[in-house]
């Protein structure tokens, strides 16, 4: 009998704790009164993102420093492959931090209404419109502010391209296939991509497609507003500029191996000089310089050299989260997001990066050089983040990287690609 | 004993129970009717509004050719993987029975792959496998003159050395199901047996096999719903590439969760259920089945 009514107590008690500690949860947007309440202590408001507290260190301290103690910065790293799940379910649960943090979704969170509007707001001034490019909505309401501006190009190897007798650098797709036609004659393996992951493919078909058809043609300005807004479709108008691109897989410089080949695998076997050329953005500027690599970036070609572009836009957008229950700290702490020091201190923490706020000054490292005078021009484009003005863009990204693994292994033809790509944004729009 | 006699001396026992009862309703129960519920609604990330929209979803998920793709994956996945599992652990279980020096050195090696994490060992055996100069095992067969294999690049390969890692983790684990199962057959059986002139292979028919039934039914009944939830295997290796050649119901789910497609990943969620049950009937009848011969 004893044992019974001691076993029937720690049962009772297993489930007592159980349901304690299941209703113990904390709504993450309502802690502003909490910081309220402690005598001298400044309101938290909460901020997540998926650059680690290392990274957001700098930033932090500046941002920290231009509240003046009124508020405080509570900021979480969730990692890149969890984070739009995680901050997905906080919005859908009226829930999350009091500054939300995305990238190309941020559109998505416009649509989805998670974010307050903030047109008209003093903090905007001085920030470009390609910055407010993810944060305006079509109706031109504004809802966030950008960060810093990041770029792809095509990283080289300095050595290999001199021991080659390569001195002049490529300026169109022509003369980069003539620069591989060399290299690979001399037994170098001109281009290095991991196809596993896809983007290093996606950046150097984009890369060209924004050369030859986006940014230089009447139609390809037009093409993408109307593609996401189903108007128009890839099947018929970038069929050609693909085929022309694909030079590159029919001459064996991208290859099906490069399908089973990470980024990671591709960027060591660029660094140990086994391939002369890599695509990619400054994120692999530390690793490659402290291999000690004499490298520098090309930008990405088209078919003249009269008109360059950059693959790249806003690296993360801020918004107010619409359910914060910190209204006040929340808009204090976007006007110092927007203010020059912090945008100053996003710029320092990612060497080779770029902003979009007036009076920030960006030094570029010398790897930059053929670079540069695009990146002052403003000629950075991304076909992905105008998709996203009506669709997930991220997912049609995606769908690209696995396609692309098919142009390469032979098993898609671009009609095929493109017809794949179409289906995929019919089905993903917000809105037909 | 009267009713409440009855009630009053198992109350103990339904109180034990009840903490397990509630995890299972929180954590199993109510997440599969709110995601039955779920897969008939418009639930996207980017809809501010949850709708009712019918049987849409399921509508979608058949129009969508690269289901068929991920539901054809699992289920080779989890059929050739534990056929494999089983066809290697069973006669390596039956040798590490017999008594020899460094047997049990033997069974904790074999086992040793299954302590693993899944993502570590899907990690490592892309880089052994990768067609990069740095991947060994090219390197091994260009130095035995054999051409580079595109392992990972292939759809085919892929998913062939998917399998093939995930019978090397785990076949040791079968084969310790195995083990145990052979230690509880009475040495008795195979005595006599030998006493009237039964070999090897017929002690092993009529005696080790009909005695490793429950071992051998757990082994594939498990194995089997284990192969049709494969996923980290798959993230970790291929990430379901070439061109979603190896992506499978879960992967495919997974990405529709973290597109924010809701509604769809829910109604993905009820295929994979309605599946799995499928195949787990289907083979319990078939177990079934053989335990009654095997009874007879």
């Amino acid at each position: 009998m004893r044992k019974r009514a001691i076993g029937a107590l720690l049962s009772a008690t297993m489930v007592v704790t159980l349901a304690v500690g299941c209703g113990n949860g904390q709504n993450g947007t309502d802690n502003s009164d909490e910081g309220k309440k402690g005598e001298g202590k400044a309101s938290a408001v909460t901020m997540t993102g998926w650059y680690t507290e290392d990274n957001m260190a700098p930033v932090l301290e500046a941002l920290n420093k231009k509240l003046d103690g009124k508020y405080t910065v509570e900021y979480t790293y969730i990692s890149l492959d969890e984070y739009n799940n995680v901050l997905s379910t906080q919005l859908a649960a009226g829930e999350g931090p009091d500054i939300v943090t995305d990238g190309t979704g941020f559109p998505s969170r416009i649509k989805a209404g998670n974010l307050k509007e903030i047109t008209g707001a003093d903090y905007l001034e001085g920030i470009n419109d390609a910055g407010m490019a993810l944060c305006t909505s079509k109706e031109g309401a504004v809802y966030g502010i950008p960060s810093y501006g990041w770029f792809s190009g095509l990283w080289y190897n300095k050595d290999i391209f001199q021991e080659n007798g390569i001195t002049e650098l490529p300026k169109t797709f022509d003369e980069l296939v003539a620069v591989c036609d060399t290299l690979s004659e001399n037994g170098i393996q001109p281009l290095g991509f991991g196809l596993a992951d896809g983007d290093q493919g996606m950046h150097s078909l984009m890369g060209y497609l924004e050369n030859t058809f986006y940014e230089t043609s009447e139609e390809g300005k037009k093409f993408d507003e109307k593609f996401s807004y189903g108007e128009e479709k890839m099947d018929g108008t970038l069929n050609a500029y693909i085929e022309e691109w694909k030079v590159l897989i029919d001459k064996g410089y991208i290859t099906p191996e490069m399908v089973g080949i990470s980024n990671e695998q591709a960027l060591s076997d660029f660094v140990s000089g086994k391939t002369a050329m890599f695509n990619a953005g400054p994120w692999y500027y530390k690793n490659i310089k402290d291999a000690g690599l004499n490298a520098g970036m090309l930008p990405h070609m088209g078919k003249t050299a009269d008109v360059q572009y950059l693959l790249g836009g806003p690296a993360a957008s801020f918004g107010i989260n619409k359910n914060t229950k910190n209204e006040e700290g929340a808009e204090s702490v976007m006007a110092a997001l927007a203010s020059v020091e912090v945008q100053q201190a996003f710029a320092d923490a990612n060497e080779g990066s770029f902003s979009y706020k007036e009076g920030v000054k960006v030094d570029m490292p010398e790897e930059y050089e053929a670079v540069k005078p695009i990146l002052d021009a403003g000629n950075v484009a991304c076909a992905w983040e105008r998709w996203s003005v009506n669709m997930p863009a991220q997912t049609l990204v995606n769908e690209l990287y696995s396609q692309l693994q098919g142009l390469v292994t032979g098993d898609l033809t671009v009609d095929d690609f493109v017809q794949a790509l179409d289906s995929k944004a019919d089905s993903i729009r917000y809105q037909d | 004993m009267n009713r409440r006699l009855k009630l009053k001396s198992n109350l103990p026992y339904v109180l034990m129970a009840l903490p397990a009862v509630f995890l299972f309703l929180v954590f199993f129960i109510i997440p599969l009717v709110y995601t039955g519920r779920y897969s008939f609604y418009n639930w996207t990330n980017y809809s501010p509004e949850i709708s009712f929209n019918g049987l849409e979803n399921y509508k979608a998920i058949l129009d969508d050719s690269i289901v068929f793709t991920g539901i054809k994956n699992s289920l080779i996945y989890a059929f050739v993987t534990v056929l494999l599992q089983s066809v290697i652990g069973l006669p390596v279980a039956v040798l590490l029975n017999k008594k020899f020096r460094g047997r049990n050195f033997f069974r904790a090696l074999f086992f040793c792959p299954a302590v693993l994490s899944t993502l570590v060992v899907g990690y490592l055996w892309k880089y052994l496998l990768s067609a990069s100069d740095y991947g060994f095992v090219n390197q091994v067969l260009m130095g035995m003159g054999v051409e580079k294999v595109n392992f990972l690049g292939e759809g085919k390969t892929a998913l062939a050395v998917i399998i093939l890692t995930q019978v090397w983790q785990w076949f040791g684990w079968a084969m310790v199901i195995y083990l145990g199962n052979l230690q509880s057959i009475s040495g008795d059986l195979y005595e006599a047996a030998s006493i009237d002139g039964a070999g090897t292979l017929k002690q092993f028919w009529h005696i080790t096999l009909p005695g490793l039934a429950p071992a051998i039914k757990l082994n594939l009944i498990n194995g089997t719903i284990a192969g049709l939830k494969v996923f980290d295997i798959v993230l970790s290796m291929t990430g379901g590439g070439p061109v979603h050649k190896t992506d499978t119901i879960l992967t495919l789910m997974f990405s529709k969760f973290s597109e924010g497609n809701y509604g769809y990943a829910s109604a993905f969620g009820m295929v994979f259920l309605v599946v799995s049950m499928i195949v787990a009937c289907i083979m319990l009848g078939l177990f079934g089945k053989w335990e009654r011969r095997l009874g007879q």
